[in-house]
Formats: structure tokens, C-alpha cells, sequence
């Protein structure tokens, strides 16, 4: 449906210097009907991908192919206009048009498009539009006396009334508040899949991204820095950063001393068997366990990767209690069960299962202190 | 932005460039527009003044100082800047002691009254200059002015004690008149000062006297400084008042030295050359005061004390002194609307009268009826609806499009779209109106109605594309971009989108512009021609020819025109004002 191809945007700066990198180097393919995100933090040129995927940024370079059709590519200085590309947008904003009604707002797709055709029926597809984002009550007041939950809905129901071939979304649901971003989060995907349209989702937040995508692309510092599906990425991070953006992780510093299928590693506390690696013998890497992969033992029980830890400190999450535990001279972080009733100082056997334990290598730019972001 | 449809593309992306296209096209015309409006004039100006004398601009390309010279030698010429700088700094010192003083009891104390102040003072704008200062003339003539008269019964003199034909009457007069726009741009200075910078001086102890000396002057320092510099540039450049006391009382200024060099009294000839030379001159004058403004802003940027909405304006209680306070600014706005009411009066007869009760009752508009029946002056208020609809509504027009290349535009080209509409805000009127009256000379568009829309375009652009980015800034992206994506185009974008959002806005600069355009006399008096004459140039003439009644007459035509216009906006702001503290 879509194809990025090493698509890069790079914005001057304001001294007139070469300018910052937003994006460089971006590709990826999105599926027919797939729901696809782009998942980094702040500054990372998700947006910028996005804008540049709409028409509403010019890429500097790179190739954009949209249901077939190229509709960006700067060898043949081809540039189809955002007005051109059969898209619906939401923003982070929502862009309301504060001047209109309800009805108004999402009939303006289909009576001053470039596109518009005069055989439709007006009202009737958009109160058809609304009734799919249950406002068809709301379709003749002012837009400006709306919630925010109702505004996003609008906005939906704009960029979906025109029938487009592709959905973006930009950070819909940031602007909403916890309880109804869950609901949405839930009803926004149901919504989608039902039309079966391709989407394109924009989020800062790892947990939107796992629960409503096919395909995430974790962006960062303007470029992809792993694709796959939510599983995949959560649960064997390429880096450092996407095992710790993706979630809480406790990252351990070890040395490769056995590579391949039975790959170990030395840690502060001792030899850890890890998940197949291919990391060289000798490299310095870290291994990345999820607080809730590390299993508590009732009693000790003698056998690889299991060790002795002792409890620093609590914090009682109500379903949870989330430990800081010390092996040795490495500080971990463990999920305890809340029926227990663990306490400070007490000492547990904790098993570090081995095919939980990811490796990844050790980059400079996984430093937190060296972490340059562009914006 | 150099992408454009290449090989292979179907019809539908050809379509699709269209926006782009419309898009540049309409930014280069813009370009092309602004720069023979603004820069077309000012090359011409130059040129000429360069040019041997006598010779009129296209007729030589010889070069020559001896404009420059002669204007140099000329003994006159350190008068005349003399003149101008202690005219405009007289005047400007007493508004500006006037306004914040006036602008203090409005904007801090809890004076009665002081809603109304400050409308009245927002709608002073209604009130042309040159209106102002023929009813001065009235009041405080020497041979039946009703002041002098009073005074001489009073105190029983033979001699007119007063007259408005010297340069402290000049001063005063003039001085008068400025402290509504001094008093508009300090009252927002002083009503958004954060009140907790003065609190947090009382709370540690300081009297309200070392408030007020250590803190509040302190702080309002660089903002009134600020101002002061704008209002003395304004004033230089001031044209009215000098015009219409100022030449009979013999005291030339800049301003009316172009005037007189470029429009003789009957049987002399234009001396275009050194015209243009002083109109360079003023020019510099203007341009280095501007300089200085604009780092003076930058200075008070410091010192800004503006915090939003987040508080409450602390009112001082004066206690009994608030009415002596509110009669004082009562005797202000009194002795402003004396000379409008001694006006009012004499356009109430056919024949002037010196006021007194028993000639109360044989008032008549016989002088509306008679003025209005002179084809000149029919024809002169359609001029004037003509000329100050097309400027006001081109105006707006291009400054949309200015700011919203300006502020939305790709590339260096909206920079400079921006830069060349702002240029004009420091050449004096009087000398663009020279400049375009050398520009167009020979063309036929010298003497029509069209050439003074193209000055006035020309000279409020500036006003128009700084008020609508401050505007346009406010108005998020995505909500065009929403439009675009929607399938718009981008007028279609402009048209439904942004015009409606900025509507209340676009509507008044419309009525600043449309007042401006109305109340000019500078324009229509440089550029006069028997076919284009418009209100203020029509009042100056009758006024001149002379007959009272009439002149009167037109400008209480003029003035209620422009209250229409303005006051009702100017009350809905004090409304929503009030509504929002």
C-alpha cells in the first residue's frame, strides 16, 4: 500500500549552518489494511515522517509510493501535493474548524476537495460518517462546544468521510485524559480494522503502540531503529534503547564469553546464560530482562541462572510490588507478588530465565549522557 | 520548492501541481507589486534629487550635487530642521506628560469616569488634525476668536491676548491633539504591569512614594522612552497641523518646506529637485529615528513586565481625590472638544457668527445645504468613499497575503515580501507622496483618484501586514493543513479557513485603515488635481477660499462619518475589556 524509500528531510538551522538532520535514511513498507505505527520519543522525525508521508513536508530526499503510484521522488523532481494524495489526517491538535458545526467540519472534505464529485450524496455520507463515530446527535452544534473526546471523533470522522485510501494519525490520542485515552485506544483500532483502511500512527507512547499495531517501526534520532510486530519488539529488543524504550528493563553490563546458541555472558554476579546471540566472544554487550520476566523462588532450588538477591526497597504498585533487588554488585528490578508480603533486607532466589535474557551490544549512543536528539 | 511535474506523470499530477504553482505565481506578483509600490517611488526620489536643477525626473540622466548644495547653503535650512525638531519634541514632552498622567488615573487608580475616558480617548482617531486645528483657529484667532473674546470682556483689554500663530501655540495645540495616541499605546503598559513587582515592594517595607520612584517609574522607563521615540518620529513627520497654523504664522517645519517647494503659491514654479533633496533628508532623519525605536523595544523587551491574564490590575484607592481626579481629566476632554463644538456651531449658520446664547435659536443647516450643492464638493465625497474603500480593502488584501507568505512561506521570498511591506513604515508620508508625485508625473494616472489610493496603499501596508501577522500567528497550522489534506486547495484554503478565523480582526484593521484613509490630509493635498479632490482636500480648500460655513460644515460631515466608523468598535472593546478584568 505504502513504501518509504530512504526517505530524508532535514530542516536549516537558524545560524544558516547545513542544518539538522530531522529524518535520514527512513524506509518501510506498510501492508494493505495494516495498521502501522511509528513509535519513538520527542524529536525522534516521527512526525516529520508523517508529515512528509501526507504532502505537507517536502522530503529532501527519497521515494514515496502510495497505492501504486509514486506520489514523491526527488530523482524525477516529482512532488504530488498533499491536496492530491486521497488521504485523511488527524492531528495532535485535532484542527477543529471552530467557525463551522459538527456537519460542516466533516462535509468539508467532500464539498471543497480538489476531488469532490458531484453524484454523492453530502448529507447522507456524512451522517453516516457520524453515526460510525456515534455524534450523529451532535451534527448541528458549533464545533467549539465540544469535549475533547468528542473533538477527536470529529476529527476522525473528518479524515475518514472521503472514503481515503489512508488513514495518518498524529499523536491522536495525547490531548485526551487517561481514562478516556484507554476506551479510545481500544474503540479507534476496532474502528479501522472494521473499515479495513491502511493506517498510520503517530505515538510517543510505547503502550498505545503495542496494543493497536500490526507493524511498529521504533524511530530514533531520525531514523528506524527496529521494525516488527509489538511482540517482537518488546520482547527481543535489537538495542539497548528499544529494549528500555519498549518498557521498564533492567539492563546488565556483561562480556561475551560463549556465543551461538548457548550464548553466556559474565555479569557482576557470575556466569548468565542468555538467549542465542551472535555476538562475538570477548564484545561488552548488555543483557536486557524485563522486571516481570524474572521469576521469584519459593524456596532455593539449585540450577543455572539462579542467584541470591537481597531487597533494597519496595514500591507497592497495588497489583504488583515492584523490588529493587542486589545481586552481588548489580542493582535489578523485580516484580514480587503482593500476597507475599516481602521486606526490606529479606534475601529470595531469584531464577534469570535464559531465554528471556536478550542480548544487545553495546553502542556509545546507548550512553543516556551522550544521547544527542535531533529536532 | 523546484518540484515539479516530470515525465511519465499522468494528467492527475499535473493537475496536482497546480497548488504549488498558484501558490509561487501569486507570491512573485506580490513581489513584483510591493516593490513598484514601495521601491519604484523611493528610486525616483533619489534620482531626482541627484538631477541638475530645474530638469524634472526621465528628462536627464546627468548627476549633480547641486541640490544637496543648495540645500546645504541655505542659511534657512538650519531653521527649518531647528524648527522641525523643537516643534515635534515640544509637542510630544507635554503628550506624553498629559497621557500618563491621564493614562495612570484610567489604567491604576479607581477614578469614576474612567471607562468613558478611555473610549473617548480610543476614539480620538475620528477627529482629523487639520478639523482640530480650524477650530483652534476659531477659538483663539486673534481678531474674533470667542476665547479672546471672552478674555478681553473679562479683563477688560484691548489687545487679543491669545493666538494660534506661534510656535508655543503651535506646540500646545499640537501637543493636545497627540495625547490620545500617546495615551493608546502607554494605557496597555501600564494596565499589564504585574501588580506583585509594586506589592512585593510594599510588602518589604517601602513606602507608596519609594514604590512608585524606585520601582514603578524604573520599570515603565524603557516603555515610555520607547513610545517617545515613535511619537517624535511621528511628529516630524507631521504634516496637518504645520499646514494649516504653521504657514500663517510662518513657522516652516520639514514637512511643509516639500510642500511649498513642490506646490508654489500661484505664478511660482516647482522646484522638484530640492524638494526631493529635503524629502531624502527627512527621510534620514526618519529612518535613524526608527533605527533607534526599534532598539529601544529591544531594551524594553528586558524590562517586560506583561504576564498574561494571570492577574488582577491592583487599583489605588484615592479616597476623596478621585473626583478631583476625574474633574481634572474632565477638563481635559473639555478643552479638547472646545474647538469641535466652536466648529459645530459655525457650521450652523450660513454666515459666521460669533457665539453667544441669543443666537441659539436661528441655528439652520442652510451651510450643509449650500455646500452640498457645489458639484466639486459631490464629487469629492465620492473621491473619498471610492478612495478609502479600494485602499482600506487592497490594504487588507495584501497584507494577508504578505504575512501569510511571511509566516507559512518556504524559502528566503517570504522574508522578503516582509521586509519590503515593513520598509515603508519609516518613510514619512509627505516624502512618499513627493516621491510618487514625481514617479507618476507624466503619467495619466497623476491627476485621477487612482494615485492617491496607490500612496495610501503604499504607506498603510506596513500597519496592515504587521497587524495581520500578529494575528495570523495566533491561528494553528494544522488547521490549513487539516483543509489541505481534506482535498483544498489553497485559496480555497485561504478563502474558508483563514479568512473566517481572522474575520473580527480583518474587519478592524478594515475601520483603522478605512479612518486613516479618510482623515489624510498629506495625499490629497500633494497630489491635487481639480479631478481628484477628496473630503480633507476639499475642507482645505473651501476653508481657504474662503467660507467658513462650509469648511465647517464638511468637517463635522467628516468627523461624524468617522465616528460612526470607530466608536462603536471602540465601545465593544472597552466592553469585552471590562468583561475580561
Amino acid at each position: 500500500m505504502i513504501a518509504v524509500r530512504d526517505l530524508a528531510k532535514s530542516y536549516a538551522t537558524k545560524h544558516g549552518n547545513a542544518g539538522v538532520n530531522a529524518v535520514s535514511g527512513v524506509s518501510f513498507t506498510v501492508a494493505k489494511g495494516e495498521f502501522f505505527t511509528l513509535l519513538g520519543p520527542s524529536g525522534c522525525g516521527k512526525s516529520t515522517t508523517l508529515q512528509c508521508i501526507a504532502g505537507l513536508e517536502t522530503p529532501d530526499s527519497g521515494e514515496i509510493e502510495m497505492d501504486g503510484e509514486i506520489v514523491f521522488c526527488s530523482r524525477r523532481r516529482l512532488m504530488v501535493p498533499a491536496n492530491r494524495r486521497n488521504i485523511g489526517m488527524t492531528f495532535q491538535s485535532y484542527a477543529i474548524w471552530p467557525h463551522m458545526t459538527v456537519f460542516d467540519n466533516v462535509a468539508f472534505p467532500l464539498v471543497h476537495s480538489e476531488r469532490a464529485r458531484n453524484d454523492i450524496d453530502v448529507r447522507q455520507r456524512v451522517m453516516r460518517t457520524l453515526d460510525l463515530v456515534k455524534l450523529a446527535d451532535y451534527a448541528d452544534r458549533p464545533s467549539p462546544h465540544l469535549s475533547g473526546g468528542q473533538q477527536q471523533r470529529v476529527a476522525l470522522a473528518r479524515a475518514l468521510v472521503h472514503e481515503p485510501a489512508l488513514l495518518l494519525l498524529d499523536e491522536p490520542l495525547s490531548n485526551l485524559d487517561a481514562k478516556l485515552r484507554d476506551a479510545m485506544r481500544v474503540e479507534l483500532r476496532q474502528l479501522v480494522k472494521t473499515l479495513g483502511i491502511t493506517t498510520v500512527f503517530v505515538t510517543h507512547d510505547q503502550l498505545e503502540a503495542l496494543s493497536m499495531s500490526d507493524q511498529i517501526a521504533l524511530m530514533r534520532a531520525g531514523r528506524v531503529v527496529q521494525l516488527g510486530p509489538p511482540r517482537d519488539v518488546y520482547l527481543r529488543p535489537a538495542t539497548a534503547f528499544a529494549a528500555d524504550f519498549m518498557g521498564r528493563s533492567n539492563l546488565i553490563p556483561a562480556r561475551v564469553v560463549a556465543s551461538g546458541a548457548a550464548t553466556e555472558v559474565e555479569t557482576g554476579f557470575g556466569i548468565l546464560r542468555c538467549a542465542p546471540s551472535r555476538a562475538a566472544v570477548g564484545t561488552q554487550v548488555h543483557v536486557v530482562l524485563r522486571p516481570q520476566a524474572i521469576r521469584p523462588l519459593p524456596i532455593r532450588q539449585a540450577g543455572p541462572n539462579v542467584f541470591e538477591a537481597r531487597i533494597d526497597a519496595l514500591h507497592f504498585l497495588g497489583d504488583a510490588f515492584e523490588a529493587q533487588v542486589r545481586i552481588g554488585p548489580v542493582e535489578l528490578r523485580v516484580m514480587l507478588d503482593v500476597y507475599l508480603e516481602p521486606g526490606i533486607g529479606q534475601s529470595l532466589w531469584l531464577e534469570l530465565p535464559a531465554d528471556r535474557c536478550a542480548v544487545v551490544e553495546h553502542t556509545a549512543e546507548d550512553d543516556p549522557d551522550a544521547t544527542t536528539v535531533a529536532r | 520548492m523546484t518540484f515539479v511535474a516530470a515525465d511519465g506523470a499522468g494528467p492527475s499530477i499535473e493537475r496536482g501541481t497546480r497548488r504549488i504553482r498558484m501558490q509561487q505565481g501569486v507570491q512573485i506578483a506580490l513581489l513584483i507589486v510591493l516593490l513598484v509600490l514601495v521601491a519604484g517611488p523611493l528610486l525616483v526620489l533619489l534620482c531626482t534629487s541627484f538631477s541638475p536643477e530645474g530638469k524634472l525626473p526621465f528628462e536627464t540622466v546627468d548627476f549633480s550635487w547641486a541640490n544637496y548644495v543648495d540645500l546645504f547653503a541655505q542659511s534657512a535650512t538650519i531653521g527649518l530642521i531647528w524648527n522641525t525638531l523643537k516643534y515635534a519634541g515640544g509637542s510630544v514632552v507635554l503628550a506624553l506628560l498629559l497621557a500618563i498622567g491621564i493614562a495612570w488615573l484610567t489604567e491604576r487608580t479607581d477614578m469614576p469616569g474612567r471607562t468613558v475616558a478611555r473610549v473617548l480617548m480610543f476614539s480620538w482617531m475620528a477627529i482629523p488634525p487639520l478639523v482640530f486645528g480650524y477650530g483652534w483657529i476659531l477659538l483663539i484667532n486673534p481678531s474674533n476668536g470667542v476665547i479672546n473674546n471672552f478674555l478681553k470682556s473679562l479683563l477688560g483689554l484691548d489687545e487679543s491676548p491669545l493666538t494660534p500663530y506661534t510656535m508655543t501655540s503651535l506646540i500646545l495645540i499640537s501637543g493636545l491633539g497627540l495625547t490620545p495616541t500617546a495615551f493608546v499605546m502607554l494605557s496597555g503598559l501600564l494596565r499589564n504591569m504585574d501588580p506583585l513587582l509594586e506589592n512585593a515592594g510594599l510588602v518589604l517595607g517601602a513606602s507608596r512614594r519609594t514604590v512608585t520612584q524606585y520601582i514603578t517609574l524604573p520599570l515603565l522607563r524603557p516603555g515610555i522612552l520607547s513610545v517617545g521615540m515613535f511619537l517624535v518620529m511621528t511628529m516630524i513627520q507631521a504634516f496637518d497641523l504645520p499646514l494649516v497654523i504653521g504657514l500663517t504664522a510662518q513657522i516652516p517645519v520639514m514637512s511643509t518646506r516639500i510642500y511649498t517647494l513642490a506646490s508654489p503659491e500661484v505664478g511660482g514654479l516647482p522646484n522638484y529637485g530640492l524638494a526631493a533633496a529635503f524629502g531624502i533628508m527627512l527621510l534620514v532623519m526618519a529612518t535613524l529615528l526608527m533605527w533607534g525605536y526599534f532598539r529601544s523595544i529591544r531594551i524594553s523587551e528586558r524590562f517586560r513586565v506583561v504576564s498574561g491574564k494571570g492577574f488582577r490590575p491592583r487599583r489605588l484607592e484615592l479616597g476623596l481625590w478621585r473626583y478631583v481626579a476625574a474633574a481634572a481629566v474632565a477638563l481635559y476632554f473639555f478643552i479638547m472638544l472646545l474647538p469641535m463644538l466652536n466648529l459645530l456651531w459655525a457650521s450652523l449658520f450660513p454666515f459666521y457668527r460669533v457665539p453667544t446664547l441669543a443666537q441659539l435659536f436661528s441655528v439652520s443647516l442652510e451651510a450643509y445645504q449650500n455646500i452640498l450643492e457645489e458639484s466639486v464638493v459631490r464629487r469629492a465625497l465620492v473621491n473619498t468613499v471610492l478612495l478609502v474603500l479600494v485602499s482600506a480593502t487592497t490594504v487588507i488584501v495584501l497584507s494577508l497575503l504578505v504575512s501569510w507568505y511571511s509566516l507559512r512561506g518556504e524559502g528566503r521570498l517570504g522574508k522578503w515580501l516582509d521586509t519590503l511591506s515593513f520598509s515603508p513604515i519609516a518613510v514619512p508620508p509627505i516624502v512618499m507622496a513627493i516621491a510618487i508625485l514625481l514617479l507618476y508625473l507624466k503619467t495619466p494616472l497623476y491627476a485621477s483618484i487612482g494615485i492617491l489610493m496607490i500612496g495610501h496603499i503604499t504607506v498603510y501596508v506596513a500597519f496592515g501586514t504587521r497587524s495581520m501577522i500578529s494575528a495570523l500567528v495566533q491561528i494553528d497550522r494544522e488547521l490549513e493543513n487539516a483543509a489541505i489534506i481534506s482535498g483544498a486547495t489553497w485559496l480555497t484554503s485561504l478563502r474558508r479557513i483563514i479568512v473566517p478565523l481572522l474575520w473580527p480582526h480583518i474587519v478592524n484593521c478594515w475601520l483603522w485603515l478605512v479612518a486613516h484613509s479618510a482623515r489624510d490630509l498629506t495625499f490629497p493635498l500633494m497630489l491635487m488635481s481639480t479631478t481628484n479632490l477628496v473630503g480633507a482636500s476639499v475642507i482645505w480648500m473651501v476653508w481657504d477660499y474662503p467660507n467658513l460655513p462650509g469648511a465647517a460644515a464638511l468637517s463635522m460631515l467628516l468627523v461624524l462619518g468617522l465616528m460612526v466608523l470607530v466608536v462603536p468598535v471602540q465601545i465593544m472593546t472597552a466592553r469585552r475589556a471590562e468583561r475580561e478584568i
